[in-house]
């Protein structure tokens, strides 16, 4: 099963009721629709509240997903939509300009900045993030890399990648996962050595 | 299960290549565990990362904030927002029976006036649909001649109308119902 068909078997089973499959949707693609909206909306905060509201929008339209398109290019769309629109509201609305009166004389919190992707701090750590996998790539052995290459980058099924590398289907489940494994613990160690806890991407 | 061997599930899942039998009891687990969501989180940006896609790590509690505003605005799940929408479609076309039978019913009446025969009260509610219908009608229908226009619009001028102008639908359906109640 290819990226596109997973993602369809979760929207299959958001279509039959289950709430769940769409939290996995979220949090599957919810960084990379914040950066899609942050091509229009350069305040994070705002870019972040216009994709819940996409993400709201898709859920809504989702019975009427039939699977034509992958859900991620549906989504894209639905994204932009509503980035579009989000902008064109703002530019009728006279500009305001907030003092908050909680946040201290040394500007926001620095998890908060770090967390923020178009600060310095922000595309540093999407950098080392990029950086940091890269490098748990390189350090893999053949065989995961190879597995974990085949999937993530050719987007081919177990079984496609089973008749690549000659191996039974099981195998190439363990070595995914095994070099998932690898390369979260780096990641951890990343968001856990000082730009926030792992559990803070949830 | 050990820790392995459920994010190996995890894994799999994630790849949409887990049994579905599977996939359901791990949903459950995952529903519960908060580390487990995290994991399925840094699969897809490992993902997104090998692949060099722009990502923008969102804030923590994004996905939460999304299923909280999900609750919050009373959303049905979509299955059942569509049977929801079904009903509407069976309530409206109830609505427009109840509107034909009050035209009918008013039709009747103003037949059986004519007659000298005694007839029950049509219900206002009937009337003013009939009223509103007999207004579509004649818009339809040729200017209507100044003793046909009465001013207070009662059945009687009306029933007097259509049959003066004997090419609208009114007409047409009136004369259906007076055939089929014996009217002369």
């Amino acid at each position: 099963m290819g990226p596109d068909a997973s993602d369809l078997s979760l929207v299959r089973r958001v279509q039959r009721g289950e709430r769940g499959a769409y939290d996995l949707l979220v949090l599957k693609y919810q960084h990379k629709v914040v950066k899609l909206v942050m091509r229009y909306l350069r305040d994070p905060a705002d870019a972040e509240d216009v994709a819940q509201e996409a993400f709201i929008k898709a859920y809504r339209a989702l019975p009427q997903f039939r699977g034509d398109s992958a859900f991620y290019t549906w989504l894209y769309r639905i994204a932009i939509n509503t980035a579009k629109n989000a902008l064109a509201a703002r530019e009728r609305q006279p500009v305001s300009y907030e003092f908050d009166t909680q946040q201290g004389e040394d500007g926001p919190d620095m998890i908060s900045r770090l967390k923020d992707p178009e600060t310095p701090e922000g595309l540093a750590l999407t950098e080392e993030i990029r950086e940091t996998v890269n490098a748990a790539i390189v350090a893999l052995p053949e065989d995961l890399r190879t597995a974990i290459v085949l999937r993530e980058l050719e987007g081919l099924s177990y079984e496609e990648i089973a008749v690549s590398m000659d191996c039974p289907v099981g195998t190439v489940r363990s070595r995914i996962f095994r070099a998932r494994e690898a390369i979260d613990r780096r990641l951890r160690e990343v968001f856990d050595g000082g730009l926030g806890r792992a559990e803070e991407l949830v | 299960m050990n820790r392995d061997e459920l994010e190996s599930q995890l894994s799999a899942m994630f790849d949409g290549e887990l049994p579905a039998a599977e996939c359901e009891l791990l949903s459950r687990r995952i529903d519960r565990e908060e580390n487990l969501r995290a994991c399925w989180a840094r699969y897809a940006l490992i993902g997104a990362a090998m692949r060099s896609e722009p990502v923008a790590t969102a804030r923590s509690g994004f996905a939460a904030r999304v299923s909280a505003a999900l609750g919050a605005r009373a959303s049905a799940p979509p299955h059942a927002r569509r049977r929801q929408s079904r009903w509407w479609s069976g309530a409206l076309a109830a609505s427009l029976v109840a509107a034909v039978a009050g035209v009918s019913v008013t039709m009747l009446r103003d037949a059986a006036l004519r007659q000298g025969r005694a007839v029950a009260l049509v219900p206002a509610a009937s009337m003013s649909v009939a009223r509103v219908a007999g207004a579509v009608d004649s818009a339809a229908a040729p200017a209507p001649a100044a003793d046909a226009r009465a001013p207070n619009g009662t059945g009687t001028r009306r029933y007097e109308y259509v049959l003066a102008h004997p090419t609208g639908r009114l007409h047409r359906r009136a004369q259906r119902i007076l055939d089929a109640a014996g009217a002369p």
